[in-house]
């Protein structure tokens, strides 16, 4: 049964979540031109597109002390556990394909040995997807529903609202979701045939609105062949070796563990790495498994479409275009992953021929 | 909080031995896990491997080439290459080092039984052989493997490592050890020299038709010397470590005697941070060094794409 | 108004020439993107593939870039090098870039052959984002720009709306003193010679700032940074074989951490490497994902050179780089 609040209400509800129960409430707040996920204590104007960083940053932050060490006298000796809070979080405001990423980094960090940092996170906090509506969104660098998601998919979320324009349409997909429920108690009244109706419009127009195809079938395949191929040296002549397309893709999760000594205290610290970083696999030694920049681009399409799934049972991009859109040098990841098909001649299918010709 | 995989756990450093000095010198430490209960869980299999943290400096990833016990004792051998490494070797008996592991797959020393092995070990390479070849001639595992066959080298006599350990093989009928020197060997190639007294040289330009006598030490790069020992593949298994030029040639020296690559098994060396397959550093295509290896046979690493 | 296909078709017609008497390696232009209205870099290798480069408002990249990787390319082994030059497309500030790469030896003048075009300016696409915001998203590659007087046209669709240069010119256009390009083989366009006065305007917003004012803002910006080290890359000036902020050993000089102190640390130390040599090309603050103003701290250093050391970098390629030299009335009341 769905159910609507409007949007008057919403810092109410935020102070019920607070009062009763301490949530910490994060939601995409625009800083300087620039949307980031920030703590809130008033809910903030929620039309946004999506947000620069990926908020995978609240589940695995970009710098997170692991533990302190422990001194005794001028050496240190051994570990300390940092202390960790337990109160519940709110993420306010996750677009579908972020939440459908939140999937993927749960298969990585579950893989075998438990990531207790992220698993600590990602069970104390509840998702609200918001339905990716015009006319802000889609932007024109989504891809989502070429990778197995929609605007309006519910995959990996606790909760999907539909923005209607004075009410939000609020979807329960989970016990998380059906908690905030129970919390908001009457702030939240019962839909009618005519929003339910109206919302069925407002996603359908939405999954239209997607420009931007690719048809992946084929993908793996190409790639399975042409690790030598020459294709490689082409597109990646212009990159320049930045990082920013793997720092703010959803699903990248690559970090590097260090020890800090600062003001005569230690800690063990883990932050985000690329693996387009030309030091990423350079052993000790000198020796450079991926000597240039095209090595190292080959590795994250790679990655994307072909590795993680086969690590993992789930594709490793979930097109949210945040690599394109952020690439300074145009670099096109749907360009590259039907060009290498077209490399080894492989076909498109007609369907999404015609759909790119609309 | 969950149990933390990241956190270390401490052990004290029960003997240091230089094993060859220089500008790259190596080490090899034993060290002993503080806890009790943490004992029990290093009870490790051939060819995994362990991250020791210098605590305020970092973490690194080491071969453990002691042989499997319930006591927490862990041995390993570093080379001083950099940060953390330069920092491990100005440690002195008693200091505290973290050590968590072991981490990765194992060499299959059950499927081993019966045959024939042959260790080959190139430089600081020996070192996650030695971790097998110590299991597999211990006195309670010694009669359940065939004929055992040792083959090492490295570039100079000092450079050779855990050179007590090669004077006992030396000494025993149950195996047969081959030693090895290159350093007369000149930048554009062999010279054909004996590189000192003791190391006669051997046939360049045929090394399988090198005489042979009782003389076990020689002059020539580690795949030559294979050549010269000519292992014999039938109904045996050949373990393998080195820098990987090393690896590619003494993996052609034996093709050339008629191995097959699912016979030789190999370690990999890939940089690596966090052990358990989640920083993504280690990866050689969708294969994780340190979650579906670091023991892979020749077979599965011909099949890897060409990155490392 | 600039006639944009002229200024095309001559940069084809010289390319084609280039390539075809093989004077040059490649050539590193602009080319359209069939997916983005920003155009983007191209290495055209063959005669055949020349109307692939276009010169126009959307030109935003500093190709020079990639002048430095070529000359930080080494030949494989047994290979001989092939010392041709390389053939570049570059725009007034592309071409100051030049010129501190000339003079710091970075790049040998004979090593580069020089396609200099006298454009009018380029858009910032951030600004285009915003200003295409009513034009349906799969349209926008569609959508073409053209320079009208002191404003720009933007035809989509049959229809076309007028935009007020401010609001869609790259923020380094308008204090822009050279119209030219300082240093060419071939230039192409027709374009005034005066140089134009900079009184930096757009920094007094900054200097006007007390301290603590100034501290707060740059701890604003500077917080929000995830040193990706994209302005470091994209920066054509910034070509250490191993950066300062890689070094490992003997030990790292700033934390990995990513935080105010190793933000700030990272950002002051990178400006002054880069004082009396930053050109203002503006490829840092373009390329920044959090849209941090990086250009201000840029230009306080340039502002700062030419009031005290009467430094002008990237305009004559004669003059010996700032600290590669001393005048014996420098002003040094700091040291003394």
């Amino acid at each position: 049964m769905a159910k609507l609040i409007s949007k008057d209400k919403l810092d109410d509800l935020l102070s019920r979540l607070k009062e009763q129960e301490k949530y910490e409430v994060f939601a995409p707040v625009e800083v300087d031109g620039v949307t980031l996920y920030q703590h809130i204590n008033k809910v903030p104007s929620l039309e946004f597109t999506n947000s620069n960083k990926p908020p995978k940053d609240l589940f695995f932050p970009q710098t997170e002390t692991m533990f302190q060490l422990e001194r005794d006298d001028k050496v240190f000796v051994g570990t300390k556990d940092i202390e960790t809070s337990s109160d519940p979080i709110l993420v306010l405001g996750m677009r579908p394909c972020d939440s459908r990423a939140m999937l993927i980094l749960d298969k990585l960090f579950y893989w075998d040995y438990v990531d207790p940092y992220y698993k600590d996170r990602r069970d104390r906090t509840t998702i609200i997807s918001f339905t990716c509506t015009l006319p802000n969104m889609p932007k024109e660098s989504c891809f989502c529903t070429s990778m197995g998601g929609a605007p309006d998919s519910n995959e990996g979320a606790d909760m999907l609202w539909t923005d209607m324009g004075d009410v939000y349409y609020v979807e329960s997909l989970t016990d998380k979701g059906n908690k905030l429920l129970e919390l908001g108690g009457n702030l939240f009244t019962d839909s009618d045939q005519a929003h339910d109706s109206k919302v069925a419009e407002i996603k359908v127009n939405a999954k239209k609105a997607i420009s931007r195809k690719l048809d992946t079938n084929g993908v793996k395949e190409a790639l399975e062949k042409s690790f030598e191929s020459d294709y490689w040296d082409e597109f990646a002549a212009r990159c320049l070796g930045c990082g920013i397309c793997t720092l703010l893709c959803p699903t990248c999760h690559c970090f590097d563990i260090y020890d800090v000594i600062s003001n005569g205290e230690g800690r063990r610290e883990r932050t985000w790495d690329s693996c387009q970083y030309s030091h990423y696999t350079a052993h000790a030694s000198g020796h450079n498994p991926r000597p240039e920049k095209k090595h190292r681009q080959r590795n994250r399409i790679y990655h994307k479409f072909l590795y993680m799934e086969n690590n993992l049972d789930i594709i490793g991009c979930v097109g949210c275009g945040r690599c394109i859109s952020g690439c300074p040098v145009n670099i096109d990841i749907i360009e590259v992953a039907e060009g290498i098909k077209e490399a080894e001649g492989i076909k498109e299918a007609e369907g999404i021929k015609e759909a790119k010709n609309d | 909080m969950t149990d933390n995989v990241y956190k270390p756990t401490t052990a004290t450093i029960k003997s240091i031995q230089l094993e060859a000095g220089g500008g790259r010198p190596i080490r090899t430490f034993k060290i002993q896990v503080d806890e009790q209960e943490a004992r029990d869980q290093f009870l490790h299999k051939p060819g995994q491997f362990a991250i020791i943290s210098y605590f305020g400096s970092g973490e690194s990833v080491f071969a453990i080439n002691s042989k499997p016990n319930k006591d927490g004792i862990i041995e390993f051998s570093v080379m001083r290459v950099g940060n953390v490494t330069g920092k491990l070797h100005e440690l002195e008996e008693g200091d505290k080092v973290g050590v968590r592991g072991p981490y990765g797959n194992s060499f299959p020393v059950e499927d081993w039984k019966g045959k024939d092995i042959v260790f080959i070990g190139a430089g600081i390479g020996v070192s996650p052989v030695a971790s097998v070849y110590r299991y597999v001639l211990a006195p309670e595992n010694r009669k359940d493997y065939g004929n055992v066959t040792v083959i090492y080298g490295a570039r100079t006599p000092k450079d050779l490592v855990f050179k007590d350990e090669f004077k006992t093989f030396e000494e025993r009928d149950d195996l047969d050890l081959w030693l090895c020197i290159d350093w007369k060997f000149g930048p554009k190639g062999p010279t054909g020299e004996s590189a000192m007294k003791g190391w006669p040289a051997i046939n360049m330009q045929a090394p399988g038709e090198t005489k042979v006598d009782s003389n076990r030490k020689f002059t020539a790069f580690v795949p030559q010397l294979v050549e010269v020992v000519k292992p014999n593949p039938e109904n045996a298994v050949a373990v393998t470590c080195g820098p990987p030029i090393a690896i590619k040639f003494i993996t052609q020296a034996l093709d050339k005697l008629g191995w097959g690559a699912d016979q030789i098994y190999t370690t990999l060396e890939n940089r690596m941070k966090c052990g358990i397959g989640k920083c993504g550093r280690c990866n050689i295509g969708d294969v994780y060094v340190c979650k579906h290896g670091p023991v892979f046979t020749y077979k599965e690493v011909k099949d890897m794409v060409p990155e490392f | 108004m600039t006639d944009m296909k002229a200024l095309t078709d001559q940069i084809r017609s010289t390319a084609r020439e280039w390539l075809e008497k093989g004077e040059v390696k490649y050539i590193i232009g602009y080319e359209k993107d069939p997916n983005s209205p920003i155009a983007r870099p191209v290495f055209i290798h063959e005669p055949k593939d020349v109307d692939r480069l276009i010169i126009d408002l959307t030109c935003v990249n500093n190709l020079t870039r990639f002048l430095v990787d070529e000359m930080k390319n080494k030949p494989k082994r047994g290979e001989e090098p092939d010392l041709r030059p390389i053939g570049i497309v570059v725009k007034p500030c592309d071409s100051k870039t030049i010129v501190e790469l000339v003079k710091e030896k970075i790049v040998p003048r004979d090593r580069v052959k020089i396609i200099g075009v006298v454009s009018p300016s380029t858009i910032d696409p951030k600004k285009l984002n915003m200003a295409l915001k009513n034009i349906p998203q799969n349209k926008r590659k569609d959508v073409k720009l053209k320079e009208n007087g002191n404003d720009f046209i933007l035809e989509y669709d049959g229809e076309s709306s007028s935009i007020p240069q401010d609001d869609l010119l790259a923020d380094k256009c308008k204090v822009c003193v050279v119209h030219t390009p300082v240093i060419s083989d071939i230039t192409i366009g027709e374009g005034e010679k005066d140089w134009k006065k900079d009184n930096f305007e757009d920094i007094k917003d900054i200097e006007d700032m007390s301290p603590d004012e100034r501290w707060e803002f740059w701890k604003r910006q500077l917080d929000r940074c995830v040193r990706c080290y994209a302005c470091r890359e994209a920066c054509p000036l910034c070509y250490c074989e191993e950066c300062v902020f890689d070094r490992e050993k003997p030990y790292r000089w700033n934390e990995r951490t990513v935080g105010l102190k190793e933000n700030a640390f990272y950002h002051l130390v990178r400006a002054m490497h880069l004082a009396g040599r930053c050109v203002d090309c503006g490829e840092c603050e373009r390329v920044c994902p959090m849209d941090i103003p990086i250009r201000k701290i840029n230009r306080y250093l340039i502002k700062r050179a030419r009031e005290r050391f009467n430094v002008f970098p990237g305009i004559n390629v004669e003059e010996d780089p700032m600290f590669g030299s001393y005048d014996v009335d420098d002003p040094g009341e700091d040291i003394w």
